[in-house]
């Protein structure tokens, strides 16, 4: 009876503690399968926006002959060393693309009809439209809705190009990560001299009184504030207050900045501090006995000893701005930039993918690709916490 | 004489070393109170702009409006034009969903922490909690995502079985079940320090008393690691009722409410504030920031609670 009571109840934490590894497992699985088809260099290079261009080439083109390259389902244009592909867009519409540029192509050394200077199109570009003229100088216009068939057919016909269309494809990250890395190093440029200055304190120089004690309450509950109140608070405060000092309108990556600068204050106090409580105070007497004085005893023994707890806060704090949205939805706000400026406003990744689901039509396979990246930062961080924890931990033993 | 300037010279030099020591103490200090004087300025700053909407008139189209504060707390519609707002019901929800969350969250998490620190072989336990960590480290907009993505699909079925017609799986249920997936690393985590914790003298004892292993690990290891646990849970707690983005993006901002049907659309005290934001001032922005002083007053009054609660529990053993 008691054996069967014990099989079961083992067999119930058995089934309870998987539970665990199968979430993660399914979130993995689930984010990969659905994000990692559309993960691409691409998309971590280019603009968030499309852009239209109109270009031209306006050459003589008749001798040019391309090695066909023999993609599927792609149309190729011998003449202008081009291949078209149909293709729908995020937004379902189907649209045509460039799916192969020979590396000779004329259309790299194209006239930008606006600018007149060079341009060159490139290869996941979307053709709307094409006019040419053949040796007779007769017109001939390619639509993109007469399909890549007849657009790589209109090509070969033509000899010069006078306006050809072409959309950049968009839906790129680029902004988005460039924002998320200025914020990382703005916040931690403001939070980590409050941080550690405020963990010196507690653990060096801090009388254990009463007001050391409330000192210490207040800081421990600054950590307990759930993130969208500091949203708030950012955007009350910080916003008027970086409108008044760098001249930004709105919310801005610098507002930003510092609302998660004071959010992160707390995590870098702890682990730095508990950082420094594990140098041994003979170190200390040692630096003292020496004639050093405090001031130095601090800056040249107690901070590079409590650099790996420095190391960590860093890391755990990269994390967490990486991975915050609620707090910055509202300090910032939820517009996707390509441009990017420190006095303007603008998505971390998170917010991006808060950005393009919460609109009518939620753009899942997007969002799926910018969680891969983030997973992946997030992945790199923790490992890196965990090596440094060990070389901590052995350098403890010693 | 060379001596005597010498020994001057010294003096003056500590003298000079004592005040800079003073000095650099004081810009230290200087700068914990200003790390300590953050908490301040949140609480004084959202109280000046959340209690605007009870005590200054709003022009709305034209006329001058301010907010009752009684129907605020105790409505049970968010929003009536022109003024009428209502948070009680929002309250209800919250308090409804988070402890439903701890009731799915707490037992996984308690057994799944047993696992790693007294059942698995050490190197399973270790790959088990670096699992945990890992889950613990993840965003919470990727939780929102996944959410959306597949809990929401999931919940759409089971309501569809029930002869439910749900929001497309948006409800109270998947709420639920996303709060509890971000809950149970926190939880997992802290009962994982305070099982390890526990002396090997008590288990000792219980096993040559005659207990099985696994009565053992039941009745004496998990009692002995309660304090532990509990501490766990009151981070859950703290973590279920301030967290925003997964939950909005799951929730679905249901106007009326209380809501207990798990199938039907909620709406929690952060998805108020985050969801609907259009202008960055005037009546229906500011109230917003009410809703953030409920939201720490709540979070306020559950922790202290619920630490008397652990202190109660720490004594009975």
């Amino acid at each position: 009876m008691r054996k069967i009571k014990d099989i079961l109840m083992n067999l119930m934490t058995y089934l309870f503690s998987s539970f665990g590894v199968l979430i993660l497992g399914t979130i993995l699985v689930f984010v990969f399968s659905n994000g990692f088809s559309s993960l691409s260099w691409n998309l971590l290079t280019s603009d968030y926006y499309e852009t239209v261009y109109t270009l031209k080439y306006e050459t003589d083109n008749t001798l040019g002959v391309y090695d066909n390259p023999n993609l599927n389902d792609s149309y190729f244009s011998s003449r202008w060393g081009v291949a078209f592909q149909d293709t729908t867009n995020n937004e379902g519409d189907s649209v045509i693309i460039i799916s192969y540029l020979d590396p000779l192509s004329p259309l790299k050394r194209m006239t930008n009809g606006a600018t007149d200077g060079i341009a060159s199109v490139e290869t996941n570009q979307v053709v709307t439209k094409v006019i040419l003229n053949d040796e007779d100088s007769n017109l001939i216009i390619g639509l993109a809705k007469n399909g890549a068939e007849e657009m790589a057919q209109d090509f070969d016909k033509g000899i010069v190009i006078t306006n050809l269309v072409v959309t950049t494809s968009g839906g790129g990250i680029r902004g988005s990560l460039l924002t998320t890395l200025y914020m990382i190093v703005l916040t931690l440029l403001i939070a980590l001299p409050f941080g550690i200055g405020g963990a010196i304190y507690l653990s060096e120089y801090a009388p254990d009184t009463r007001s050391t004690r409330i000192l210490r309450n207040m800081i421990d509950m600054t950590s307990g504030i759930p993130s969208i109140i500091f949203g708030l608070v950012g955007a009350i405060v910080f916003i008027p207050f970086m409108n008044n000092v760098i001249g930004s309108t709105g919310g801005s990556i610098a507002s930003g900045a510092l609302t998660l600068a004071i959010m992160l204050l707390p995590i870098i106090i702890k682990t730095t501090e508990e950082s420094i409580k594990t140098i041994p105070s003979s170190y200390r007497s040692a630096s003292l006995a020496l004639g050093a004085s405090k001031t130095q005893t601090t800056f040249k023994v107690i901070l590079p000893n409590a650099l790996s707890g420095i190391l960590t806060s860093v890391l755990l704090s990269i994390g967490r701005i990486i991975g915050e949205s609620a707090a910055l939805i509202y300090a910032v706000g939820t517009a996707i930039k390509d441009n990017v400026a420190i006095d303007e406003n603008s998505t971390t990744l998170a917010v991006h993918i808060w950005s393009v689901m919460s609109g009518e039509n939620p753009n899942y396979e997007l969002s799926y690709s910018i969680s891969i990246v983030i997973l992946f930062m997030v992945l790199i961080l923790s490992i890196l916490v965990k090596l440094i924890t060990k070389r901590f931990n052995r350098y403890e033993v010693k | 004489m060379d001596k005597y300037l010498n020994k001057e010279h010294n003096g003056q030099r500590l003298k000079r070393r004592t005040a800079e020591d003073k000095f650099i103490k004081n810009i230290f200090l200087a700068i914990a109170l200003i790390c300590a004087s953050v908490i301040v300025m949140i609480v004084v700053f959202i109280l000046i702009k959340g209690i605007s909407p009870f005590v200054v008139d709003y022009s709305i189209s034209g006329e001058l409006y301010k907010v009752n504060l009684v129907t605020f707390l105790s409505g049970t519609t968010w929003f009536t034009s022109p003024n009428i707002y209502g948070v009680g019901y929002i309250v209800i929800n919250t308090l409804y969903i988070t402890i439903m969350a701890l009731a799915i969250a707490v037992p996984i998490s308690v057994l799944t922490a047993l696992f790693i620190s007294k059942i698995a072989p050490k190197k399973i336990g270790a790959a088990f909690n670096y699992v945990i960590e890992l889950l613990a480290s993840i965003p919470s907009i990727i939780y929102g995502l996944f959410g959306m993505g597949v809990i929401t699909n999931q919940v759409k079925i089971v309501s569809a079985f029930f002869g439910y017609q749900s929001a497309g799986g948006i409800s109270t249920l998947a709420t639920i079940l996303v709060l509890a997936i971000m809950i149970i690393p926190t939880i997992t985590m802290l009962s994982v320090t305070s099982l390890n914790a526990v002396k090997q003298d008590i288990i000792n004892g219980s096993l040559a008393l005659g207990a099985s292993k696994t009565q053992t690990n039941f009745k004496v290891v998990i009692a002995s690691a309660k304090t532990g646990i509990f501490s766990g849970i009151i981070l859950g707690v703290g973590r279920a009722l301030g967290e925003a983005t997964a939950i909005s993006m799951v929730a679905g901002n249901a106007g009326t409410g209380p809501t207990f049907n798990i199938f039907d659309t909620t709406r929690t005290l952060t998805s108020t504030i985050l969801l609907g934001l259009k202008e960055t001032s005037g009546l229906d922005y500011d109230i917003r920031f009410s809703v953030g002083i409920v939201l720490i007053v709540i979070i306020l009054v559950t922790n202290i609670s619920l630490n008397a609660a652990k202190r109660r529990i720490g004594n009975l053993s």
